[in-house]
Protein backbone atom coordinates (compact mmCIF):
# COMPACT_ATOMS: atom_id res chain seq x y z
CA UNK A 1 0.00 0.00 0.00
CA UNK A 2 2.82 2.15 0.67
CA UNK A 3 4.20 2.00 -2.99
CA UNK A 4 0.26 2.73 -4.33
CA UNK A 5 0.23 6.06 -2.32
CA UNK A 6 4.21 7.10 -2.93
CA UNK A 7 3.34 6.24 -6.49
CA UNK A 8 -0.05 8.46 -6.53
CA UNK A 9 2.20 11.32 -4.94
CA UNK A 10 4.80 10.87 -7.08
CA UNK A 11 2.04 11.07 -10.04
CA UNK A 12 0.25 14.21 -8.23
CA UNK A 13 4.00 15.94 -7.86
CA UNK A 14 4.60 15.27 -11.82
CA UNK A 15 2.07 16.08 -13.36
CA UNK A 16 1.70 19.47 -11.15
CA UNK A 17 5.06 20.31 -13.46
CA UNK A 18 3.53 19.75 -16.94
CA UNK A 19 0.62 22.19 -16.32
CA UNK A 20 2.42 24.93 -15.63
CA UNK A 21 5.61 24.62 -18.11
CA UNK A 22 4.79 24.73 -21.89
CA UNK A 23 8.51 25.85 -22.33
CA UNK A 24 9.75 22.04 -20.92
CA UNK A 25 11.70 20.20 -23.53
CA UNK A 26 13.75 22.96 -24.70
CA UNK A 27 17.39 22.96 -24.13
CA UNK A 28 18.07 24.62 -20.66
CA UNK A 29 14.56 24.29 -19.19
CA UNK A 30 13.43 25.03 -16.17
CA UNK A 31 10.70 23.39 -14.49
CA UNK A 32 8.42 24.57 -11.37
CA UNK A 33 5.09 23.02 -10.24
CA UNK A 34 2.30 25.03 -8.96
CA UNK A 35 1.90 22.90 -6.47
CA UNK A 36 5.42 23.89 -4.36
CA UNK A 37 4.50 27.56 -3.24
CA UNK A 38 1.71 25.46 -1.17
CA UNK A 39 4.06 22.89 0.21
CA UNK A 40 5.79 24.70 3.33
CA UNK A 41 7.48 23.64 6.88
CA UNK A 42 7.53 26.17 9.93
CA UNK A 43 10.59 28.40 9.29
CA UNK A 44 13.57 29.54 11.61
CA UNK A 45 12.74 31.19 14.64
CA UNK A 46 15.11 32.33 17.72
CA UNK A 47 13.14 34.04 20.17
CA UNK A 48 9.82 34.32 19.17
CA UNK A 49 7.86 31.28 17.76
CA UNK A 50 5.46 33.07 15.90
CA UNK A 51 8.02 34.44 13.55
CA UNK A 52 8.14 30.48 12.28
CA UNK A 53 4.60 30.92 10.94
CA UNK A 54 5.27 33.62 8.78
CA UNK A 55 7.79 33.63 5.44
CA UNK A 56 8.69 36.10 2.63
CA UNK A 57 10.52 39.37 3.17
CA UNK A 58 10.15 41.50 6.00
CA UNK A 59 8.40 44.13 4.23
CA UNK A 60 5.71 41.05 2.99
CA UNK A 61 5.24 38.95 5.16
CA UNK A 62 2.92 36.37 4.73
CA UNK A 63 1.23 33.75 6.41
CA UNK A 64 2.46 29.83 5.80
CA UNK A 65 -0.96 28.37 7.75
CA UNK A 66 -2.39 28.23 3.91
CA UNK A 67 0.33 26.11 2.96
CA UNK A 68 0.67 23.83 5.91
CA UNK A 69 -3.22 23.56 5.56
CA UNK A 70 -2.93 22.29 1.91
CA UNK A 71 0.14 19.82 2.72
CA UNK A 72 -1.81 18.40 5.17
CA UNK A 73 -4.74 18.00 3.11
CA UNK A 74 -2.73 16.28 0.37
CA UNK A 75 -1.53 13.72 2.35
CA UNK A 76 -4.43 13.18 4.02
CA UNK A 77 -6.86 12.41 0.65
CA UNK A 78 -4.56 9.66 0.22
CA UNK A 79 -4.08 8.07 3.32
CA UNK A 80 -7.89 8.36 4.51
CA UNK A 81 -8.11 6.65 0.86
CA UNK A 82 -5.74 3.80 1.93
CA UNK A 83 -7.23 3.69 5.42
CA UNK A 84 -10.70 3.03 4.40
CA UNK A 85 -9.26 0.19 1.58
CA UNK A 86 -7.12 -1.02 4.76
CA UNK A 87 -11.02 -1.59 6.25
CA UNK A 88 -9.80 0.94 9.28
CA UNK A 89 -12.34 3.05 8.29
CA UNK A 90 -12.04 6.94 6.65
CA UNK A 91 -14.48 8.83 9.26
CA UNK A 92 -12.24 7.96 12.13
CA UNK A 93 -9.04 8.75 9.98
CA UNK A 94 -9.66 12.11 9.55
CA UNK A 95 -10.10 13.82 13.35
CA UNK A 96 -7.06 11.01 14.49
CA UNK A 97 -4.87 12.99 11.36
CA UNK A 98 -6.44 16.53 12.02
CA UNK A 99 -4.56 16.27 15.47
CA UNK A 100 -1.31 14.16 14.87
CA UNK A 101 -1.10 16.89 11.73
CA UNK A 102 -0.90 19.40 14.74
CA UNK A 103 1.42 17.56 16.81
CA UNK A 104 3.81 17.22 13.78
CA UNK A 105 3.45 20.70 13.44
CA UNK A 106 4.62 21.53 16.59
CA UNK A 107 7.55 19.22 16.30
CA UNK A 108 8.65 21.17 13.46
CA UNK A 109 8.23 24.62 15.61
CA UNK A 110 10.53 22.82 18.45
CA UNK A 111 12.94 21.45 15.49
CA UNK A 112 13.26 25.17 13.49
CA UNK A 113 13.97 27.12 16.68
CA UNK A 114 17.90 28.95 15.28
CA UNK A 115 20.18 26.94 17.55
CA UNK A 116 18.51 23.54 17.67
CA UNK A 117 18.38 23.64 14.02
CA UNK A 118 22.31 24.57 13.75
CA UNK A 119 23.25 22.20 16.05
CA UNK A 120 21.91 19.25 13.59
CA UNK A 121 19.16 18.37 16.62
CA UNK A 122 16.15 17.16 13.41
CA UNK A 123 12.68 17.46 13.34
CA UNK A 124 12.22 13.30 14.11
CA UNK A 125 14.07 13.97 17.63
CA UNK A 126 11.22 16.34 18.38
CA UNK A 127 8.41 14.49 17.11
CA UNK A 128 9.57 11.66 19.45
CA UNK A 129 9.53 14.07 22.08
CA UNK A 130 5.90 15.67 21.05
CA UNK A 131 4.14 11.95 21.07
CA UNK A 132 6.55 10.53 24.13
CA UNK A 133 5.43 13.63 26.37
CA UNK A 134 1.88 12.93 25.52
CA UNK A 135 2.07 9.03 25.64
CA UNK A 136 3.84 9.22 28.86
CA UNK A 137 1.58 11.86 30.74
CA UNK A 138 -2.01 11.60 30.10
CA UNK A 139 -1.33 8.52 28.03
CA UNK A 140 -2.29 8.11 24.18
CA UNK A 141 -5.97 9.01 23.53
CA UNK A 142 -8.00 6.32 21.73
CA UNK A 143 -9.40 8.37 19.46
CA UNK A 144 -5.91 8.87 17.55
CA UNK A 145 -5.49 4.99 16.81
CA UNK A 146 -7.06 5.19 13.14
CA UNK A 147 -4.14 7.57 12.43
CA UNK A 148 -1.30 5.81 14.24
CA UNK A 149 0.92 4.13 11.19
CA UNK A 150 3.90 5.51 11.81
CA UNK A 151 5.78 2.02 9.73
CA UNK A 152 2.94 3.22 6.88
CA UNK A 153 4.08 6.82 6.70
CA UNK A 154 8.08 5.81 7.34
CA UNK A 155 7.49 3.43 4.24
CA UNK A 156 5.87 5.66 1.72
CA UNK A 157 8.23 8.40 2.84
CA UNK A 158 11.01 6.14 2.21
CA UNK A 159 9.62 5.60 -1.76
CA UNK A 160 9.62 9.25 -2.22
CA UNK A 161 12.75 9.50 -0.89
CA UNK A 162 13.84 6.90 -3.91
CA UNK A 163 13.01 9.68 -6.59
CA UNK A 164 15.77 12.05 -4.69
CA UNK A 165 18.61 9.40 -5.37
CA UNK A 166 19.48 10.46 -8.30
CA UNK A 167 22.68 7.35 -9.28
CA UNK A 168 23.79 9.96 -12.23
CA UNK A 169 25.32 11.81 -9.21
CA UNK A 170 27.11 9.21 -7.79
CA UNK A 171 30.14 10.25 -10.60
CA UNK A 172 30.01 13.79 -9.47
CA UNK A 173 33.73 13.37 -7.56
CA UNK A 174 35.25 10.72 -10.34
CA UNK A 175 36.86 7.87 -8.67
CA UNK A 176 38.17 9.53 -5.69
CA UNK A 177 34.56 9.89 -4.44
CA UNK A 178 33.57 6.37 -5.21
CA UNK A 179 36.64 5.07 -2.85
CA UNK A 180 36.12 7.37 -0.09
CA UNK A 181 32.25 6.71 -0.15
CA UNK A 182 31.84 3.22 -1.54
CA UNK A 183 34.66 1.35 -0.49
CA UNK A 184 35.29 2.56 2.82
CA UNK A 185 31.54 2.96 3.75
CA UNK A 186 30.40 -0.68 3.06
CA UNK A 187 34.02 -2.05 4.73
CA UNK A 188 32.70 -0.47 8.10
CA UNK A 189 29.22 -0.90 8.03
CA UNK A 190 30.21 -4.67 7.65
CA UNK A 191 32.63 -4.33 10.06
CA UNK A 192 30.61 -2.80 12.90
CA UNK A 193 28.00 -5.22 12.26
CA UNK A 194 30.06 -8.38 12.55
CA UNK A 195 32.10 -6.40 15.59
CA UNK A 196 28.54 -6.01 17.25
CA UNK A 197 27.54 -9.65 16.67
CA UNK A 198 30.33 -11.15 17.12
CA UNK A 199 32.30 -9.30 19.76
CA UNK A 200 29.92 -7.64 21.98
CA UNK A 201 27.25 -10.21 21.30
CA UNK A 202 24.28 -7.76 20.72
CA UNK A 203 21.24 -9.66 21.31
CA UNK A 204 18.97 -7.44 18.81
CA UNK A 205 20.48 -7.91 15.36
CA UNK A 206 18.23 -5.23 13.66
CA UNK A 207 19.56 -2.48 16.37
CA UNK A 208 23.03 -3.79 15.48
CA UNK A 209 22.28 -2.63 11.55
CA UNK A 210 20.71 0.04 12.32
CA UNK A 211 23.10 1.64 14.79
CA UNK A 212 25.76 0.66 12.32
CA UNK A 213 24.25 2.11 9.54
CA UNK A 214 23.50 5.61 10.45
CA UNK A 215 27.17 5.74 11.98
CA UNK A 216 28.65 4.52 8.57
CA UNK A 217 26.30 5.76 5.57
CA UNK A 218 24.20 9.12 6.45
CA UNK A 219 22.78 9.14 9.96
CA UNK A 220 19.06 9.40 10.06
CA UNK A 221 18.18 9.28 7.02
CA UNK A 222 19.86 5.94 6.49
CA UNK A 223 18.67 4.58 10.10
CA UNK A 224 15.20 5.01 8.77
CA UNK A 225 15.83 3.10 5.59
CA UNK A 226 17.82 0.55 7.34
CA UNK A 227 15.19 0.55 10.21
CA UNK A 228 12.61 -0.38 8.19
CA UNK A 229 14.38 -2.68 5.56
CA UNK A 230 15.37 -5.15 8.56
CA UNK A 231 12.12 -4.30 10.38
CA UNK A 232 13.56 -3.00 13.50
CA UNK A 233 11.48 -2.12 16.52
CA UNK A 234 10.27 1.70 16.94
CA UNK A 235 12.21 1.68 19.75
CA UNK A 236 15.48 0.55 18.61
CA UNK A 237 15.24 3.24 15.62
CA UNK A 238 14.41 6.27 18.21
CA UNK A 239 17.54 4.84 19.97
CA UNK A 240 19.85 4.94 17.56
CA UNK A 241 18.75 8.25 15.84
CA UNK A 242 19.00 9.92 19.62
CA UNK A 243 22.86 8.14 19.73
CA UNK A 244 23.55 9.30 16.22
CA UNK A 245 22.00 13.01 16.69
CA UNK A 246 23.41 13.24 19.79
CA UNK A 247 26.95 12.17 18.44
CA UNK A 248 26.51 14.50 15.13
CA UNK A 249 26.19 17.47 17.01
CA UNK A 250 29.41 16.98 18.72
CA UNK A 251 31.83 15.68 16.02
CA UNK A 252 30.64 18.90 13.45
CA UNK A 253 32.47 20.88 16.56
CA UNK A 254 35.17 19.29 16.93
CA UNK A 255 36.08 17.94 14.09
CA UNK A 256 37.44 21.17 12.49
CA UNK A 257 38.60 22.50 15.21
CA UNK A 258 40.96 19.19 14.96
CA UNK A 259 41.36 20.16 10.92
CA UNK A 260 42.46 23.00 11.76
CA UNK A 261 44.77 22.53 14.62
CA UNK A 262 46.78 20.24 11.94
CA UNK A 263 46.60 22.36 9.21
CA UNK A 264 45.55 19.61 7.17
CA UNK A 265 44.50 19.72 3.30
CA UNK A 266 41.01 21.10 2.62
CA UNK A 267 40.40 18.49 0.05
CA UNK A 268 41.06 15.97 2.63
CA UNK A 269 39.62 17.54 4.98
CA UNK A 270 36.33 18.06 3.07
CA UNK A 271 36.78 14.05 2.31
CA UNK A 272 37.09 13.23 5.55
CA UNK A 273 34.16 15.85 7.20
CA UNK A 274 32.00 13.73 4.09
CA UNK A 275 32.77 10.28 5.19
CA UNK A 276 32.54 10.67 8.74
CA UNK A 277 30.01 12.86 9.83
CA UNK A 278 26.82 11.37 10.33
CA UNK A 279 23.82 13.90 8.64
CA UNK A 280 24.12 15.92 5.90
CA UNK A 281 23.21 18.97 7.16
CA UNK A 282 25.94 18.84 9.72
CA UNK A 283 28.95 17.68 7.08
CA UNK A 284 27.78 20.92 5.21
CA UNK A 285 28.10 22.91 8.45
CA UNK A 286 31.11 21.51 9.27
CA UNK A 287 33.02 21.65 5.74
CA UNK A 288 32.06 25.53 5.69
CA UNK A 289 33.69 25.66 8.68
CA UNK A 290 36.90 24.56 7.74
CA UNK A 291 37.10 26.24 4.24
CA UNK A 292 34.91 26.78 0.83
CA UNK A 293 36.90 24.33 -0.79
CA UNK A 294 36.64 21.61 2.27
CA UNK A 295 32.49 22.53 1.89
CA UNK A 296 32.52 21.74 -1.22
CA UNK A 297 34.17 18.79 -1.63
CA UNK A 298 32.77 17.37 1.81
CA UNK A 299 29.19 18.10 0.62
CA UNK A 300 29.48 16.13 -2.77
CA UNK A 301 31.16 13.14 -0.65
CA UNK A 302 28.13 13.37 1.50
CA UNK A 303 25.84 13.65 -1.43
CA UNK A 304 27.34 9.91 -3.23
CA UNK A 305 26.76 8.51 0.59
CA UNK A 306 23.61 9.69 0.90
CA UNK A 307 23.22 7.68 -2.91
CA UNK A 308 24.25 4.50 -1.29
CA UNK A 309 21.19 3.83 0.94
CA UNK A 310 19.33 2.66 -1.60
CA UNK A 311 21.63 -0.19 -2.35
CA UNK A 312 22.46 -0.40 1.71
CA UNK A 313 18.72 -0.98 2.60
CA UNK A 314 18.58 -3.63 -0.30
CA UNK A 315 21.37 -5.40 0.60
CA UNK A 316 20.39 -5.75 4.28
CA UNK A 317 16.46 -6.65 3.27
CA UNK A 318 17.94 -9.67 1.12
CA UNK A 319 20.35 -10.73 4.04
CA UNK A 320 17.63 -10.18 6.72
CA UNK A 321 14.95 -11.87 4.52
CA UNK A 322 17.63 -14.88 3.25
CA UNK A 323 19.75 -15.12 6.42
CA UNK A 324 18.71 -13.31 9.63
CA UNK A 325 15.04 -14.26 9.73
CA UNK A 326 15.99 -17.92 8.61
CA UNK A 327 17.73 -18.04 12.18
CA UNK A 328 19.39 -21.29 13.02
CA UNK A 329 17.87 -23.63 10.20
CA UNK A 330 20.37 -24.99 7.44
CA UNK A 331 17.62 -25.22 4.81
CA UNK A 332 17.68 -22.80 2.11
CA UNK A 333 14.30 -20.34 2.21
CA UNK A 334 12.19 -21.66 -1.18
CA UNK A 335 11.66 -18.38 -3.17
CA UNK A 336 8.36 -17.87 -2.52
CA UNK A 337 9.14 -18.03 1.30
CA UNK A 338 11.59 -15.18 0.61
CA UNK A 339 9.51 -13.00 -1.54
CA UNK A 340 6.58 -13.64 1.13
CA UNK A 341 9.12 -11.95 3.65
CA UNK A 342 10.97 -9.21 1.70
CA UNK A 343 9.91 -5.90 2.48
CA UNK A 344 8.19 -4.76 -0.22
CA UNK A 345 8.25 -1.05 -0.42
CA UNK A 346 12.02 -1.25 -0.64
CA UNK A 347 11.09 -2.31 -4.51
CA UNK A 348 9.23 0.43 -4.60
CA UNK A 349 12.01 2.63 -3.07
CA UNK A 350 14.74 1.33 -5.92
CA UNK A 351 12.35 1.91 -8.77
CA UNK A 352 11.74 5.64 -7.78
CA UNK A 353 15.20 5.96 -7.75
CA UNK A 354 16.24 4.18 -11.51
CA UNK A 355 12.87 6.04 -12.91
CA UNK A 356 13.68 9.21 -11.86
CA UNK A 357 18.19 8.97 -12.53
CA UNK A 358 17.10 7.72 -15.82
CA UNK A 359 14.58 10.99 -16.10
CA UNK A 360 17.65 12.83 -15.12
CA UNK A 361 19.92 11.92 -17.21
CA UNK A 362 17.83 11.33 -20.37
CA UNK A 363 17.55 15.34 -20.86
CA UNK A 364 17.94 18.92 -19.73
CA UNK A 365 14.39 18.98 -19.69
CA UNK A 366 14.49 15.48 -17.87
CA UNK A 367 16.61 16.69 -15.23
CA UNK A 368 14.56 19.87 -14.89
CA UNK A 369 11.35 17.66 -14.41
CA UNK A 370 13.00 15.19 -11.99
CA UNK A 371 13.90 18.43 -10.20
CA UNK A 372 11.22 19.72 -9.93
CA UNK A 373 9.41 17.00 -9.01
CA UNK A 374 11.52 16.24 -6.09
CA UNK A 375 11.16 19.87 -4.83
CA UNK A 376 7.44 18.32 -4.08
CA UNK A 377 8.17 15.44 -2.88
CA UNK A 378 10.96 15.97 -0.49
CA UNK A 379 8.26 18.33 1.11
CA UNK A 380 5.87 15.58 1.77
CA UNK A 381 8.55 12.84 2.74
CA UNK A 382 9.82 15.33 5.34
CA UNK A 383 5.92 15.46 6.72
CA UNK A 384 5.45 11.76 6.46
CA UNK A 385 8.72 10.88 8.32
CA UNK A 386 7.58 13.85 11.11
CA UNK A 387 4.65 12.15 11.42
CA UNK A 388 6.21 9.05 11.51
CA UNK A 389 8.21 9.77 14.63
CA UNK A 390 5.19 11.55 16.66
CA UNK A 391 3.31 8.53 15.66
CA UNK A 392 6.46 6.46 17.31
CA UNK A 393 6.58 8.74 20.69
CA UNK A 394 2.71 8.37 20.99
CA UNK A 395 3.21 4.67 21.23
CA UNK A 396 6.64 4.64 22.85
CA UNK A 397 6.60 4.64 26.75
CA UNK A 398 9.74 5.55 28.65
CA UNK A 399 10.43 2.35 30.03
CA UNK A 400 10.89 0.40 27.40
CA UNK A 401 13.47 2.90 25.97
CA UNK A 402 15.85 1.79 29.39
CA UNK A 403 16.83 -1.81 28.08
CA UNK A 404 18.77 0.18 25.25
CA UNK A 405 20.53 2.08 27.60
CA UNK A 406 21.79 -0.12 30.30
CA UNK A 407 24.97 -2.09 29.61
CA UNK A 408 26.35 0.07 27.70
CA UNK A 409 26.89 -1.93 24.25
CA UNK A 410 25.48 0.18 21.32
CA UNK A 411 28.02 3.10 23.05
CA UNK A 412 30.53 0.73 22.72
CA UNK A 413 29.54 -0.28 19.42
CA UNK A 414 28.48 3.10 18.11
CA UNK A 415 32.61 4.45 19.17
CA UNK A 416 34.27 1.70 17.63
CA UNK A 417 32.56 2.05 14.36
CA UNK A 418 33.47 5.83 14.41
CA UNK A 419 36.56 5.07 15.24
CA UNK A 420 36.92 2.82 12.59
CA UNK A 421 35.39 5.09 10.09
CA UNK A 422 37.50 7.83 11.11
CA UNK A 423 40.83 6.45 10.13
CA UNK A 424 40.16 4.21 7.61
CA UNK A 425 38.29 7.15 5.73
CA UNK A 426 41.08 9.92 6.63
CA UNK A 427 43.62 7.12 4.98
CA UNK A 428 41.56 6.88 1.77
CA UNK A 429 41.04 11.05 1.63
CA UNK A 430 44.73 11.45 2.17
CA UNK A 431 45.56 8.22 -0.52
CA UNK A 432 42.80 10.03 -3.17
CA UNK A 433 43.35 13.33 -2.86
CA UNK A 434 47.05 13.63 -1.45
CA UNK A 435 48.66 10.88 -3.23
CA UNK A 436 46.83 9.76 -6.39
CA UNK A 437 44.40 12.25 -7.75
CA UNK A 438 46.31 14.92 -6.27
CA UNK A 439 45.34 17.21 -8.90
CA UNK A 440 42.06 15.98 -9.38
CA UNK A 441 40.31 19.04 -7.17
CA UNK A 442 41.93 22.11 -7.59
CA UNK A 443 42.58 24.91 -4.71
CA UNK B 1 -0.08 2.49 23.45
CA UNK B 2 0.73 3.53 26.76
CA UNK B 3 -1.88 3.24 30.04
CA UNK B 4 -2.85 6.54 31.25
CA UNK B 5 -2.16 7.39 34.47
CA UNK B 6 -4.89 7.58 36.72
CA UNK B 7 -6.44 11.09 38.41
CA UNK B 8 -5.26 14.26 37.85
CA UNK B 9 -1.76 13.41 38.34
CA UNK B 10 -1.38 12.63 34.59
CA UNK B 11 -2.11 16.09 33.71
CA UNK B 12 0.01 17.94 36.27
CA UNK B 13 2.66 15.88 34.43
CA UNK B 14 1.91 16.95 31.16
CA UNK B 15 1.74 20.68 31.90
CA UNK B 16 4.95 20.01 33.91
CA UNK B 17 6.18 18.72 30.77
CA UNK B 18 5.12 21.50 28.56
CA UNK B 19 6.48 24.60 31.16
CA UNK B 20 9.82 22.79 31.04
CA UNK B 21 9.66 22.59 27.18
CA UNK B 22 8.68 26.10 27.12
CA UNK B 23 11.45 27.16 29.42
CA UNK B 24 14.22 25.45 27.32
CA UNK B 25 12.51 27.06 24.01
CA UNK B 26 11.69 30.28 25.21
CA UNK B 27 14.19 31.02 27.58
CA UNK B 28 17.07 28.76 27.19
CA UNK B 29 17.72 28.34 23.78
CA UNK B 30 17.42 32.22 22.50
CA UNK B 31 19.48 33.19 25.74
CA UNK B 32 22.18 31.01 24.04
CA UNK B 33 21.77 32.50 20.35
CA UNK B 34 22.72 35.35 21.96
CA UNK B 35 26.02 34.25 23.54
CA UNK B 36 28.63 35.60 21.30
CA UNK B 37 30.62 32.53 20.33
CA UNK B 38 26.88 30.88 19.16
CA UNK B 39 25.58 33.67 17.48
CA UNK B 40 28.82 33.99 15.53
CA UNK B 41 28.57 30.64 14.42
CA UNK B 42 24.88 31.14 13.25
CA UNK B 43 25.36 33.93 11.44
CA UNK B 44 28.73 32.24 9.81
CA UNK B 45 26.27 29.46 8.72
CA UNK B 46 22.91 31.92 8.37
CA UNK B 47 25.74 34.04 5.68
CA UNK B 48 26.94 30.50 4.03
CA UNK B 49 23.42 29.54 3.38
CA UNK B 50 24.03 26.22 5.61
CA UNK B 51 20.72 24.32 6.71
CA UNK B 52 22.71 21.83 9.43
CA UNK B 53 19.14 20.58 9.69
CA UNK B 54 19.05 19.08 6.84
CA UNK B 55 18.58 15.38 6.61
CA UNK B 56 19.03 14.31 3.03
CA UNK B 57 21.19 16.01 0.45
CA UNK B 58 18.31 17.39 -1.77
CA UNK B 59 17.41 19.44 1.13
CA UNK B 60 20.42 21.34 1.00
CA UNK B 61 20.90 24.72 -0.58
CA UNK B 62 21.99 24.43 -4.15
CA UNK B 63 24.89 26.73 -3.69
CA UNK B 64 26.39 25.11 -1.51
CA UNK B 65 27.35 22.24 -4.40
CA UNK B 66 30.33 22.75 -6.84
CA UNK B 67 29.10 24.36 -9.97
CA UNK B 68 29.52 23.02 -12.69
CA UNK B 69 30.64 19.64 -10.50
CA UNK B 70 32.47 18.34 -13.12
CA UNK B 71 35.41 20.34 -11.89
CA UNK B 72 35.86 17.83 -9.71
CA UNK B 73 35.52 14.92 -11.69
CA UNK B 74 39.47 13.19 -12.64
CA UNK B 75 38.23 12.16 -15.86
CA UNK B 76 35.79 14.92 -16.83
CA UNK B 77 33.97 12.33 -19.29
CA UNK B 78 32.71 10.16 -16.25
CA UNK B 79 30.82 13.07 -14.82
CA UNK B 80 27.69 13.18 -14.80
CA UNK B 81 27.03 17.11 -15.76
CA UNK B 82 24.17 17.51 -13.53
CA UNK B 83 25.75 21.06 -11.10
CA UNK B 84 23.28 21.06 -8.17
CA UNK B 85 20.78 19.09 -6.85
Amino acid sequence: MAIWVAGALLLVAYCSIQAVSPDVGQKGAAAASFLKPWLKLPGTWNSNPADAFQSGKPEARQSVWPALAATGLLLLIPFAVASGIMGRGSGRFLPAFFVLWLLAVLAFVLSSQEVIRQYNLEYVLWGLLVGMIISNTIGTPSFLRPALCGEFYIKTGLVLLGAEILLGRLLALGLPGICIAWIVTPIVLISTFLFGQKVLKISSPSLNMVISADMSVCGVSAAIATGAACKAKKEELSFAIGLSLAFTAVMMVVQPLVIRAVGMDERIAGAWIGGTIDSTGAVAAAGEMVGPLAGEVAVVVKMIQNILIGVVAFGVAVYWTTVVERGGSTAQPSLMEIWRRFPKFILGFVAASIVFSMLAENSSSGAALAEATVSVTKQLRTWLFCLAFVCIGLETNFRTLAPYFSGGKPLVLYVVGQSLNLTLTLLMAWLMFGVLFREAVAP
Amino acid sequence: MTRPIAGPRRWRNLLYCLLAVAAIWLGVLPGLGRMPAIKQHLDFLREHHVDAGAMFYSELDPRLFPDPLQKYSHDSSHSSGQGNP
